[in-house]
């Protein structure tokens, strides 16, 4: 709105519109009162209206106004109103009118004048001011574009203005900065007064090294150039300075001057140096290091010659042929002696040789290290290497000497072990075999209604341990238990010795009885014990025995006991337990011992274990015995058991108790369970040929021993079935165990019971192991072969055995269907 | 061993006049039955008289059977006893053989 009335006031018809108003406005004002007023004044006023009109608007409506306001004035003048109304009373007669018009004129020309140049004359400075201006921001960019702290100083040291790398320089602002002593922004205040003072006297300064400090305490090192600056009189105004930031030359400077030192120290502490040869000029330039390892006073002037001349005199001709070989490019790299103030040392030199476009050398570089310690310690090393060496050598040859007198040692000492072991080892197998083949027995099966199992496990040392059994046809069976004294291999022999003494005492006793009737055991005893006492004296042995007959049809124990461990006999029909002891001596105590024997009623289900004292002495890890009790115990509770079984049993509980895989006595027991069956229905017994034809009458056998039977145990198809077993198995034995010999004989017996018929077939033929013969194809592949199939098949069991006579036994049991 | 072979058609009947076949005269049947299995290869055995065979006596059987089978001829059973039977059927052998009661069964059995 301001914008509007201004441009309004200055146009040029405003100004004669306002001429027009302006005159018309006083006369107005003035009309109703000119009788008050004198003339004077209302010409004032009036030249007043002329004088603003023609400053505002110029000439032209100045002129305007002028007249208008003589005319006006001319009317006021008039002392009548009718004057207004007639042109014939407007003159100009009056002199004071024209005295006012021509003042009105001169002031409105002359103000207008005024008015119009002095317009002109501002809008020129207007334009020139804006120039000034425009040059000051584009001046004021340069400068504020310049990196470097720029700074104008005035006479009295005062900043007058500062560039914005200064503010940054200083952390100032520029307005804190202008009016400030320019001193007060340097380290050294005094060194940068003397400066610009210096410019002021010289009218410049250059290069001075002054350090700028920052406001937050930082420094910035500088180098200052000022020079003074003038008006257009020439009068000094100041002084114009501009700094150059060095701090990162400076930090260069001082990088380079902390490398060459640390190169220095390097090369002192590493001894080694480093040396720069100008080939051309011959001029040898080494570092200080140099100079202390060759002996030389450092800075003095030196040449190839005067380095070669410090070489040890032997090394020289080889350091040359080095260094000329590396002036034609072969690598410099030795080690040779020096010769320091007298003293010899070593050094090792490499250096590599440039050579010019046309392949002159053109100059060496080279290190020189200081070795003479590495190279005694080597000395020293190589010394001590040899003389270890040496000691080493030496004491290696005791070692291979005592090693191989060690190794013999061993070697013998192996081969006496081996030995040893070798022969323990054959003895505990010749003593095994002594006891196996001639000790202990095969026991029979099932022999008189007795069910018998025996346990034997020998120990590292056999002992002479040894049970017999011998059945008789009278329905007794007689079993021998016999421990002899000592162990190994002696005892083992006594022990078969003793053995034969006593089937040598039953056959004879046997062949010589009246009516077919046995011996009575004590006299079997006191027999064989007349025949081997004196032996046994004179071998300073003897031997427990517990000699038992076992009498089936009289329900009877006969025992002679020679100090043996006893029987345990455990009574089935009232379950109590007893040990059976009689009062012999052993054998081999007293020569002409008569023998007593005692006799115990057995009952079926009855149970006599008979054992060793292996087992009894058996001792656990504390060192107890197992003991009669604890055997008496485990019996006890299984004795329900079968005998094989049982005795399983036992042999668990005493390992069991001791702990341990190993025995150091043998275990021996035999279990018999008097059975509860009647003595048989019918006993036969033949032989037969080994003959294929003799077949028929091992059928024929069978049948006729089941023909007609009490109670009929088995029916027609049981009896063909068991005819069949029987026929395979002869022809078996006669095939196979015979090889086909038909001149040998097979034994059979059979033994008739109310439930079932077992048929025994003996022979000498080689011994036959069923479990190596694969069942047969049923599919009709193959013709043969059916033989132990057809015999499993037929009947209900069959066993394989020795019998006590060392015959091979084939047991066959046909079971009455129930 | 006595061999007794009849004709009916074609069917050779051969009567085994022995009473046990075992390992002392299973050679023997086999050597004098070898000519009867040549001769004839529709075959059958009449077993009637027997009354044991062993496991010998069942594979002299069993030869038979494959050298008649191998002329491309036939060795049919007939007329086993109890135990004969029984025999057989533990080794599984009535399931090789075709087995009859009767001659006249067996010899029926060829029949086209």
């Amino acid at each position: 709105m301001k914008t509007t009335l201004i441009s309004i006031v200055h146009r040029k018809g405003a100004g004669y519109l306002a001429a027009v108003l302006g005159i018309a406005v006083v006369t107005a004002l003035g009309a109703p009162v000119h009788g008050q007023l004198d003339d004077t004044i209302m010409a004032l006023v009036l030249l007043v209206v002329v004088l603003v009109v023609a400053t505002l608007w110029g000439r032209g409506p100045g002129m305007v106004t002028a007249v208008l306001g003589t005319l006006s004035y001319n009317c006021f003048r008039l002392p009548t109103m009718h004057a207004l109304y007639s042109i014939d009373s407007f003159t100009m007669a009056q002199p004071q009118t024209w005295i006012a018009l021509a003042a009105f004129f001169i002031t409105a020309s002359t103000v207008g004048h005024l008015s119009i140049t002095a317009k002109r004359r501002a809008a020129e400075a207007e334009v020139e001011r804006q120039a000034a201006r425009l040059a000051s921001a584009y001046n004021r960019s340069l400068i504020e574009a310049s990196l470097d702290p720029l700074v104008t100083i005035g006479l009295d040291g005062k900043i007058t203005d500062v560039n914005a790398a200064t503010e940054t320089v200083t952390g100032h602002s520029r307005l804190q900065l202008i009016g400030t002593d320019f001193s007060d922004y340097f380290t050294d205040p005094e060194q940068a007064r003397a400066g610009y003072q210096q410019a002021f006297r010289d009218g410049f300064v250059r290069d001075l090294a002054l350090e700028l400090r920052h406001r937050d305490g930082h420094i910035t090192s500088v180098l200052y150039n000022a020079s003074v600056y003038r008006d257009d009189s020439g009068r000094v105004l100041g002084v114009f300075a501009a700094a150059r930031d060095i701090t990162e030359r400076k930090r260069a400077e001082e990088a380079l001057r902390e490398s060459e030192s640390n190169l220095r120290r390097a090369q002192e502490v590493a001894h080694i140096g480093s040396w720069y040869l100008d080939i051309p000029h011959n001029r040898l330039t080494w570092s200080d290091e140099v100079f202390r390892i060759f002996g030389v006073p450092i800075g003095t002037a030196l040449t190839y010659e005067a380095f070669l001349a410090t070489v040890h005199p032997d090394d020289r001709d080889a350091v040359e042929q080095a260094w000329t070989a590396a002036l034609h490019g072969a690598p410099y790299d030795i080690e040779h002696r020096i010769v320091v103030g007298g003293a010899v040392r070593w050094v090792r030199e490499r250096a590599e040789v440039e050579f010019d476009r046309d392949g002159h050398p053109v100059e060496g570089i080279g290190i020189v290290q200081d070795i003479t310690e590495r190279k005694r310690a080597e000395e020293e090393i190589r010394a001590l290497n040899a003389e270890l060496e040496q000691r080493v050598m030496a004491r290696t040859a005791e070692l291979q000497a005592a090693n191989a007198l060690k190794d013999e040692l061993l070697r013998r000492e192996q081969a006496a072990t081996a030995e040893l072991a070798a022969a323990l080892k054959r003895e505990r197998e010749i003593g095994f075999e002594i006891q196996q083949t001639l000790l202990l027995d095969h026991l029979p099966m099932d022999a008189l209604g007795l069910r018998v199992a025996a346990l034997t496990i020998p120990s590292q040392q056999i002992d002479g341990d040894f049970y017999y059994c011998y059945k008789h046809r009278h329905q007794c069976l007689d079993l021998i238990v016999a421990d002899v004294m000592g162990k190994g291999i002696p005892a083992a022999l006594l022990g078969a010795a003793t053995k034969s003494h006593f089937l040598e005492a039953l056959c004879h006793l046997m062949a010589v009885c009246k009516n077919a009737k046995l011996p009575e055991p004590k006299d079997i005893v006191t027999l064989a014990h007349a025949e081997m006492v004196q032996h046994l004296i004179a071998l300073e042995s003897f031997v427990t025995l517990c000699y038992a007959r076992l009498d089936v049809d009289q329900r009877r124990l006969d025992v002679v006991d020679c100090g043996h461990t006893g029987i345990i006999h455990f009574h089935a029909h009232t379950d109590l337990w007893n040990i059976v002891y009689g009062d012999n001596l052993p054998l081999g105590i007293r020569p002409g011992e008569l023998f007593d024997q005692i006799s115990v009623p057995l009952e079926p289900g009855d149970l006599l274990l008979f054992y060793s004292d292996g087992i009894t002495e058996t001792r656990n890890t504390a060192g107890d015995l197992f003991g009669v009790e604890r055997l008496v115990e485990c019996v006890q509770i299984n004795r329900d058991l079968e005998p094989e079984s049982m005795v399983e049993a036992i042999r668990k509980a005493v390992f069991a108790f001791s702990e341990s895989d190993q025995l150091s006595d043998d275990l021996t027991c035999v279990a018999i369970r008097v059975g509860e069956q009647q003595p048989p229905l019918r006993y036969a017994e033949i032989d037969i040929r080994s003959d294929l034809h003799d077949l028929r009458r091992a059928r024929a056998f069978v049948r006729a021993v089941c023909r007609d039977l009490p109670s009929a145990p088995l029916d027609a198809d049981s009896v063909a079935a068991l005819e069949l077993a029987v026929n395979e198995a002869a022809s078996n034995i006669m095939k196979h165990a015979y090889h086909g010999r038909a001149d040998q004989w097979i034994h059979l017996e059979a033994e008739a019971f109310s439930g079932k018929v077992t048929v025994r077939l003996y022979h000498q033929g080689e011994p036959f192991d069923p479990s190596t013969v694969a069942p047969p194809a049923l599919d009709g592949s193959q013709e043969s072969g059916f033989g132990m199939y057809l015999i499993a098949q037929s009947v209900d069991d069959v066993r394989y055995a020795r019998d006590a006579h060392g015959r091979s036994c084939v047991a066959l049991v046909k079971v009455r269907k129930s | 061993m006595e061999i007794v072979v009849d004709h009916v058609g074609d069917v050779a009947v051969a009567v085994l006049l022995v009473d046990e076949l075992d390992a002392s005269n299973a050679g023997e049947f086999k050597r004098d039955v070898a000519p009867v299995l040549e001769a004839n290869p529709q075959l059958v055995f009449d077993l009637s008289r027997l009354r044991f065979v062993d496991s010998s006596g069942l594979g002299a059987f069993l030869s038979c059977l494959r050298q008649v089978n191998a002329k491309g001829g036939d060795l049919k059973l007939c007329g086993l006893s109890k135990p004969v039977r029984t025999v057989f059927e533990l080794v599984r052998l009535h399931r090789i053989f075709e087995i009859f009661d009767t001659q006249e069964q067996a010899v029926r059995a060829f029949a086209p």
